[in-house]
């Protein structure tokens, strides 16, 4: 963490204006606080106790998942339990503020979690304002006691909220495409996990190629490319049932597919005589309709949150850049202008910003710009980094990072990785094997 | 383009003037032209050697070339491609009964829906050609492959610029 | 550094006058004076090293916060209140960022407050305000 931590810029600097009104006898001091520092926020998790304040197994395992989430995000800096004056302690009592603030602890997480009678497992938490000396929030959950992982990612959801007043994004869970064997002999498969790397498991078996999964935005369902019977079409996967089905009967490779944001479409590419065009297919009606007509490639379609427009991927101008058109396909509009090609558009939750894939001089980058195409900036890059996907409260993209390949087909390792919105944070996530092509879900319903 | 057979294995270096190979680095390895540029090795089944079937898939590699190639983000066809591409059509047209697939690919430096789509212009390219020449469309399928399936290992120009193909082969699947 | 207790209460902190005012004997004489630019300056920069800002959230440049701050004559924060506390219930964006305010203020890494004692009836109130618009 230190190594992180010192990469958070100081964003101290120097003062520039003199707030102060001319003092007049009655004019109240006014100072002007225009900088700040950005840096993780020090918090206490306790391990959560059992009802009557004795060790807890699952507080202690909760507490430590909670821990994890809040530290990873990159905004909290969980301090070490050894640091810790007042011990866990019940949330029965106040808690020893004093005792909080000499080790810094700006927030103070307690909690407790027991099986209750009729065996579920019960977990309360009280988030505290240290400073303050205020509780800000306190829920309790009922569950199964196999559920307590969940359990404590939605903890961790609600105090992020609370704390940072955006919703949380660690009850979730990513699809992504698991990758194992030579570059020229890949064997590919669906793989779903929680966010945090846990429950990991392959939901397809390797024997067809797999490509792009997609989540929906209100069901436990995938959408992605497969190369089943060698004929690549987009599929839907359901996640609870494992059935897997064919989405429509198009004459050629239907590609790139996503979900609109209520979840009753699937935008997607269909190649027809070489010419990918960009279709939207109601799930619904099963009717498809044809949003692009153009000799040039248009694909990697993504909708606005509010369903309004679509961003694409087009070279239609010579070379790959970022369209925007209305969602009856109308008014497209060229939104990337700086140097370089651009590709794998995402267009964020919360609206106010697209996700790119850019590649420069040989380097491939992931950035964020504004919908009008203003704003670029970069966030990471490499030999070859590709295909963001947004947490769902926009503030996160995870992307898959890929080294070279050599003549002998050694190396090439592909892995997936988070950066804040912000380009601080960038973390690997551990999984099995070789991976790519992620997409996070939605906050579970 | 020129065809050698070298080895016992008869692995074979396609060498197109364009894309020009030199080195197998396959089975066994072809000593071959001027310099060390791109690695084109076919490896047709064993105990092929002897006779060759007239209108498989290891005929048309051995006698004809099975594959062109692409300049960086490109799918038209050179002048080479077009060469190879006409002794295709002779092939195709000398084994009437003969259906093919064309499949596109794209090398690693692209995203992968884009080289999704580039693989499939590529290979409607030489469709269109095929097609153009006077093989009858219906025998011709195509599929894109994008970045999936390199035939070249290695990130580095040589082998990119192998992989920048389309393959022409029997049978096979595709739409 | 010395931690505040949960409610400080003002010290008699006559020793430390004395003290401070030793230090600056060029403004001993004349109490009225208002706060030097040096001296606001001295705040300024104590209270951002304790502001923590909520980066990359979304139009977190547009909220600002106006903190009343009442203080002990040893530059302790005796109160510290978020002026605009109706807004706090209803906009959870605003309530992070002013909480986030207020405990730079309270933070017991950044207070007491440099302040010339003498001169304590200017600033044993004061508002603070917090404006992002520069950070972003």
């Amino acid at each position: 963490m230190a190594g992180n931590a010192s990469r958070w810029l100081c964003l101290l600097a120097a003062v520039l204006v003199a707030g102060l009104t001319a003092a007049t006898a009655r004019a109240e001091l006014r100072i002007d606080i225009t900088k700040g520092v950005s840096e993780p926020i020090p918090l206490a998790v306790t391990d959560m106790v059992g009802p009557n304040g004795e060790p807890s197994d699952y507080g202690a395992d909760i507490s430590r998942v909670i821990a994890a989430d809040l530290e990873r995000s990159g905004l909290f800096k969980p301090i070490d339990n050894k640091a810790f004056i007042q011990k866990a302690g019940d949330i029965k009592t106040l808690p020893r503020f004093g005792d909080w603030r000499v080790i810094n602890a700006q927030a103070l997480v307690q909690g407790r979690a027991h099986l209750v009678t009729d065996g579920r497992l019960r977990v309360e938490f009280r988030l505290w304002d240290v400073f303050a000396e205020q509780q800000m929030v306190g829920l309790a959950y009922y569950t199964i006691p196999d559920n307590w992982r969940r359990v404590a990612h939605i903890i961790a959801d609600a105090i992020y909220k609370r704390l940072t007043g955006e919703s949380g994004y660690f009850d979730t869970r990513i699809v992504y495409i698991s990758e194992s064997g030579p570059p020229n002999r890949r064997v590919k498969r669906l793989a779903i996990m929680d966010q945090d790397g846990a429950n990991h498991r392959f939901l397809t078996d390797g024997s067809a190629l797999v490509l792009t999964p997609r989540f929906s935005p209100t069901l436990q369902e995938i959408t992605y490319l497969s190369y089943y019977g060698n004929l690549p079409r987009v599929y839907i996967f359901n996640i609870d049932t494992g059935r897997q089905e064919i989405l429509g009967d198009f004459p050629g490779m239907t590609f790139s597919p996503r979900f609109s944001p209520d979840g009753k479409k699937v935008i997607m590419s269909m190649a027809k005589d070489g010419n990918s065009e960009i279709y939207v297919m109601d799930l619904q009606t099963r009717i498809a309709k044809q949003l692009t007509r153009h000799s040039g490639i248009d694909t990697s379609p993504s909708y606005s949150p509010d369903s309004q427009r679509v961003v694409f991927n087009s070279d239609r101008g010579g070379s790959q850049q970022l369209y925007v058109m209305d969602a009856d396909g109308r008014g497209v509009r060229r939104i990337s202008y700086n140097k370089g090609r651009y590709a794998t558009p995402v267009w964020s939750p919360r609206g106010d910003l697209i996700a790119f894939t850019k590649i420069l001089k040989g380097t491939f980058y992931i950035g964020v710009m504004r919908p009008d195409g203003s704003g670029e900036r970069l966030l990471a890059k490499d030999f070859l980094v590709e295909a963001p996907t947004w947490s769902p409260n926009g503030r996160v993209l995870m992307f898959f990072r890929q080294g070279r390949t050599t003549a002998d087909g050694k190396g090439g390792k592909s892995r997936l990785w988070t950066i804040d919105l912000t380009g601080h944070n960038e973390r690997e996530i551990i999984t099995p094997v070789d991976a790519s092509d992620p997409a996070w879900s939605p906050l579970i319903p | 383009m020129r065809i050698k057979i070298l080895g016992i294995l008869a692995a074979v270096a396609l060498v197109s003037a364009c894309e020009t190979a030199s080195e197998g680095s396959g089975k066994s390895s072809g000593s071959g032209v001027a310099n060390a540029k791109p690695v084109e090795v076919y490896s047709p089944p064993l105990g092929g050697s002897a006779g060759v079937r007239a209108g498989s898939q290891e005929d048309l590699v051995v006698n004809v070339g099975d594959r062109v190639f692409f300049g960086f983000d490109q799918f038209n066809l050179t002048n080479d491609a077009r060469q190879t591409l006409d002794k295709q059509v002779a092939w195709l047209k000398g084994n009437p009964s003969v259906t093919v697939t064309i499949e596109g690919h794209a090398d690693e430096r692209g995203t992968r829906e884009y080289n999704l789509a580039l693989g499939e212009r590529r290979a409607n390219a030489v469709k269109d050609y095929l097609a153009a020449m006077g093989v009858n469309p219906a025998r011709v399928k195509t599929i894109s492959y994008g970045k999936e399936k390199p035939v070249a290992l290695g990130s580095n120009e040589a082998a990119w610029r192998q992989n920048r193909r389309s393959v022409t082969t029997v049978g096979g699947a595709g739409s | 550094m010395k931690q505040p207790e949960e409610k400080p209460k003002p010290k008699p902190a006559f020793e430390q006058t004395i003290a401070e005012a030793l230090k600056r004997p060029e403004k001993r004489h004349n109490p009225q004076q208002p706060l030097s630019d040096s001296e606001i300056n001295a705040v300024r920069r104590q209270i951002q090293r304790c502001w923590n800002l909520p980066a990359g959230a979304k139009d977190a440049e547009n909220l600002v916060i106006e903190v009343a701050v009442k203080l002990n004559r040893d530059g302790t924060v005796r109160e510290a209140r978020v002026v605009d506390a109706q807004r706090m219930h209803t906009d959870p964006f605003f309530r992070t960022a002013a909480e986030a305010a207020r405990r730079a203020v309270l933070n017991p890494r950044c207070n007491p407050l440099k302040l010339p004692p003498e001169k304590y009836q200017l600033w044993q109130q004061m508002t603070l305000n917090f404006n992002p618009s520069e950070m972003f």
